[in-house]
């Protein structure tokens, strides 16, 4: 091999070398520009989103405070003008979002053309509250003895002679904007309410995807009277009470609007007054009245 | 004879078969309503439901008149009483609440089946064209509301 040809060689190796190792740093740098990219995408996302419950099975309502207080971001709500929301931790600006774990805050009356747009699902209470309230333009998808379950399974809607359960009537229904939830009090029994949140969950689920966008009030179960309450190891204002702090707590999982209704027909002890039910059970017009005022102010948007 | 109580028979048979025993009766809404909420005797607290929501719960066409009580859902009880334009609305109010007893006896079975008992005795009749539905907590509400035709009611 003469001088020369050594000397080329020598400068080919020298230049694939430099090739080689431009070729690496482009690609680190590459690499640790695009994880920087989505680390800061995911910040984001953080920011804008609430904290979701992991979906654990929650043996009662204890664990589900454990899981809150482990996302340590059940607390971080501030008063504004515009009612509470939620106040982010990562940067000194607050956020303009909702914040779901609390409920619906009271706000000028809207009036009842409020609900032309709005469906209402329930059980034997909310027919009650269908009949008495004074709504003429409700649309009421209701059954007695209705349950989160039931809601799916059972036909018992008149829908064009045939019978439909409820969520294929709502399938079925014109076109609405919101969906006013109250469901609960024929699930006291359940030994399990764990089931009950999820499945509870699934409705929601399950309007969002008939209706996007759809603004979801969750309304908190209505408490029986203290006779009734004293009386029945099963329809009873506690275990009530136990299902109201689970589905507060479901809303700001599933970002729905939880509307405390039952502190409108309550008595100072918690329980409905005892001439507002006959039955202590199924509210009277008075307190259907009542009931609807309370949807009335306790909204998140004027239309 | 025979030529003549034929005929009469035979139209006896047919305005029986129809259901419809006092067809040329024509009755008053709103006094028929107040007798029946102040003789015939209910347990629950019934109250009386506005027009839209007569028209939402029973589905009827917005020419029906109706006056209607209901309980707040703790009982089946309730007084509905509707005046339709012809007879052939009327028919079909007969048929529409025919429905609403068998729908509510089928919310109740499994819900309150105590309920059901009381469904089973709803009171429904025709008189020309209106239609009177009474679920309470009375045996005698044929005999009172005979007594009422009787009394001229109507």
């Amino acid at each position: 091999m003469t001088r020369i040809q050594k000397k080329v060689r020598r400068r080919r190796k020298l230049g694939f070398l430099l090739a080689l190792t431009l070729t690496f740093a482009g690609f680190f740098s590459a690499t640790r520009y695009l994880s920087q990219l989505s680390a800061k995408s995911a910040g984001e996302m953080v920011q804008a989103s609430y904290t979701v419950i992991p979906k654990t099975v929650l043996k009662d309502h204890a664990d589900l405070n454990e899981n809150l207080e482990k996302q340590g971001d059940f607390q971080n709500c501030v008063e504004t003008g515009a009612g509470r929301v939620k106040e982010t931790t990562e940067t000194s600006e607050t956020e303009e979002s909702y914040c779901f774990s609390e409920p619906v805050p009271e706000r000028t009356a809207v009036e009842n053309t409020y609900f032309d747009d709005a469906i209402f699902i329930g059980n034997s209470r909310t027919e009650g509250f269908a009949l008495y309230s004074g709504l003429g333009n409700i649309r009421a998808y209701t059954a007695r003895g209705a349950s989160v379950i039931s809601v799916f399974t059972d036909p018992v809607i008149s829908q064009k002679g045939e019978k439909v359960t409820i969520m294929e009537a709502v399938q079925n229904a014109q076109a609405f904007s919101k969906a006013y939830i109250m469901l609960g009090i024929n699930e006291l029994g359940w030994t399990n309410y764990a089931s009950f949140i999820e499945q509870y969950g699934k409705i929601i689920d399950a309007l969002r995807e008939i209706q996007p966008g759809v603004v979801i009030y969750v309304q908190s179960i209505l408490p029986v009277t203290s006779e009734k309450s004293e009386h029945d190891a099963i329809y009873n204002n506690e275990n009530i009470q136990t299902l109201n702090q689970l589905l507060q707590k479901m809303c700001e999982d599933k970002q729905a609007y939880y509307v405390n209704v039952a502190e409108a027909v309550c008595d100072e002890n918690g329980a409905l007054p005892a001439d507002s039910a006959f039955d202590g059970v199924h509210l009277n017009r008075e307190s259907c009245e009542t009931w609807l005022d309370y949807l009335k102010t306790h909204t998140v948007e004027e239309k | 004879m025979r030529q003549k109580i034929f005929p009469a028979l035979l139209l006896f048979l047919l305005c029986f078969a129809s259901g419809c025993t006092q067809e040329n009766l024509d009755l008053d809404l709103d006094s028929c309503t107040e007798y029946i909420m102040n003789t015939v005797i209910f347990e629950d607290t019934l109250e009386e439901l506005d027009r839209d929501v007569i028209r939402w719960r029973y589905n009827v066409e917005e020419d029906v008149d109706a006056r209607v009580f209901a309980g707040s859902g703790a009982t089946a009880e309730e007084v509905c009483v509707m005046q339709a334009i012809d007879d052939d609305s009327a028919s079909d109010l007969v048929s529409l609440l025919e429905q609403h007893v068998q729908d509510q006896r089928e919310s109740y079975e499994d819900y309150q089946p105590e309920e059901v008992q009381r469904i089973d005795h709803a009171f429904l009749k025709r008189y020309g064209d209106t239609v009177v539905l009474i679920i309470g907590n009375d045996n005698g509400v044929s005999e009172k509301m005979a007594r009422y035709v009787e009394q001229g009611g109507v």
